[in-house]
């Protein structure tokens, strides 16, 4: 067992369940991403795992043409953006499975948990019918 | 006070195919900055090889070094090259080496693309884990995100970014050794290149290359007896980003290690934006000389796309940047090159590129997720 990332382990096997969570350190309850040892804050190391809200909205995102992952290289091109939750103040990188010709900033987005060619379940994000 | 200095600069041909190994490169450009400083190869004692490629134990091995007194790389990605630069300074300051060479040299074109290259970067487990399952591997794709957010912020446009791509093609045409040497670019063609990672085109990103750059560095008690007028380093500071391996989740997307590593150079060198006649900045891609002029301090934040519209940054500009062409038109060999260029331009021997009186130059550093560095350097 490679213990040197437990805590992105941890991370994916609650995608395996269908859950995008992320760290609420135990100690201060700050929520905490990208998903690390420690708390950035307090330096607990104990967590417990919350779900993200569902929505967040679109702070930036680029519209990759070439990519040299085997598993979008074949692909036409596809958006990834910058999803910003407003509570907690978290941001996460997500694909966007939407017309990238179309995007706004600050457009509204959730995400649900799918299969994803080899990397197994993650959060892929649509534009939400609900408004802000 | 006394500074370092640096007495010589070598670089070999900048190509898409070497036709030889990264060790190979490192031994020619670095003879070929002895020389220049004309100095004997044995007198190296330092040596401050850029973090990927040929190591301290390859070059001390073949060139037959046997009294190295002081080894060690810097961390930054692409801003390794300055803040490398640094330690040289501290270690003939501090009278650990009395002759330190920092060299990059790699067959980035032809062996190592920038993609294999990336995994030696911080906090690649969140790439692998996080990012690449929604399609995000590559530097342009990551950097392009802040491109694109600036220009929601600030309304920075396509047409600021070609400025610069054009700008940097200008310069090469003055420069022999430059890889795009005698391949102008213009308007329509910028606007007609494929997309790389929207808003990044083809002609955002820089060039890939095949080459090596080495600069030497000693003391003053020792450089005013050599070959060529010796280029005082006055600052060196480097900076990095909070946090430094993750883009997504920082709050200030604009906040990199140059905000802080420029501020720090200047103050130490007791010099404002306002007293540089030459900027080399790193410009891996269009946007980010952009960025790095706001947080050098040249403008504003937000107010870059302007500068480089309305004031320019070509020879005939206020603050000329990269007479070289750059990364994006000279060669990438990670911002080495950017120290040569502003060693000739100190010299006043950049020829036909020559920026005019040019006294004060700065060299920028820009590695990682936005780690930067930053050298003040004085003829």
């Amino acid at each position: 067992m490679n213990i040197e990332h437990a805590e992105l382990d941890e991370h994916d096997r609650w995608l395996a369940a269908g859950a995008y969570r992320h760290q609420i350190c135990e100690h201060c309850d700050r929520s905490q991403w990208p998903p690390r040892p420690v708390c950035r804050s307090c330096q607990g190391a104990t967590w417990s795992w919350q779900d993200f809200p569902r929505y967040a909205t679109l702070l930036s995102w680029t519209v990759v043409h070439r990519s040299p992952l085997p598993d979008f290289s074949g692909r036409p091109f596809y958006a990834v953006g910058i999803l910003a939750f407003a509570e907690p103040g978290l941001r996460v990188i997500g694909r966007l499975d939407a017309d990238p010709g179309t995007l706004a900033p600050d457009e509204l987005f959730e995400w649900s948990v799918e299969p994803v060619a080899s990397f197994g379940p993650q959060a892929v994000w649509r534009r939400s019918v609900k408004t802000h | 006070m006394s500074h370092a200095q640096i007495v010589g600069v070598g670089q070999t041909e900048f190509s898409r195919s070497s036709g030889r190994s990264a060790t190979a490169l490192a031994v020619e450009a670095v003879s070929a900055a002895l020389a220049d400083a004309g100095l004997e190869i044995s007198a190296i004692d330092g040596v401050v090889p850029y973090p990927l490629g040929p190591t301290v134990e390859d070059l001390v091995g073949a060139l037959g070094l046997t009294d190295v007194s002081f080894t060690a790389s810097a961390h930054l990605g692409g801003a390794s090259t300055i803040a490398g630069l640094g330690l040289a300074a501290q270690a003939v300051l501090t009278r650990a080496a009395n002759v330190v060479v920092t060299f990059a040299a790699r067959n980035g074109r032809s062996q190592t693309p920038v993609h294999d290259r990336v995994q030696h970067l911080a906090g690649h487990h969140f790439r692998r884990r996080l990012e690449h399952p929604h399609g995000l591997s590559t530097p342009a794709e990551w950097y392009s995100l802040m491109c694109r957010r600036h220009m929601i912020e600030f309304g920075t446009s396509r047409e600021a970014l070609a400025d610069v791509a054009l700008t940097m093609r200008e310069h090469a045409q003055l420069n022999p050794h430059a890889q795009m040497h005698g391949r102008p670019l213009d308007l329509e063609t910028y606007f007609a290149a494929p997309m790389i990672a929207d808003p990044y085109c083809l002609y955002d990103c820089c060039l890939e290359t095949d080459g090596a750059a080495a600069v030497v560095v000693t003391r003053a008690d020792m450089a005013s007896d050599l070959r060529q007028h010796p280029v005082a380093i006055l600052a060196v500071a480097e900076g990095h980003p909070d946090p430094p391996d993750d883009l997504a989740s920082r709050t200030d997307l604009f906040a990199t290690g140059l905000s802080t590593a420029a501020p720090r150079a200047f103050a130490i060198s007791d010099l404002t934006p306002e007293d540089v006649d030459v900027a080399l900045i790193y410009d891996c891609f269009t946007f980010e000389v952009i960025q790095q002029l706001e947080e050098a301090g040249f403008c504003p934040r937000g107010e870059g796309g302007a500068f480089v519209l309305e004031q320019g940054i070509g020879l005939d500009s206020p603050l000329p940047v990269n007479p070289h062409g750059g990364l994006l038109s000279e060669g990438h060999l990670v911002g080495m090159n950017h120290v040569v260029e502003a060693v000739v331009q100190l010299r006043g021997a950049a020829g036909p590129r020559q920026v005019l009186d040019a006294c004060t130059a700065v060299v920028t550093g820009w590695g990682d997720l936005g780690d930067g560095s930053m050298a003040v350097l004085k003829g």
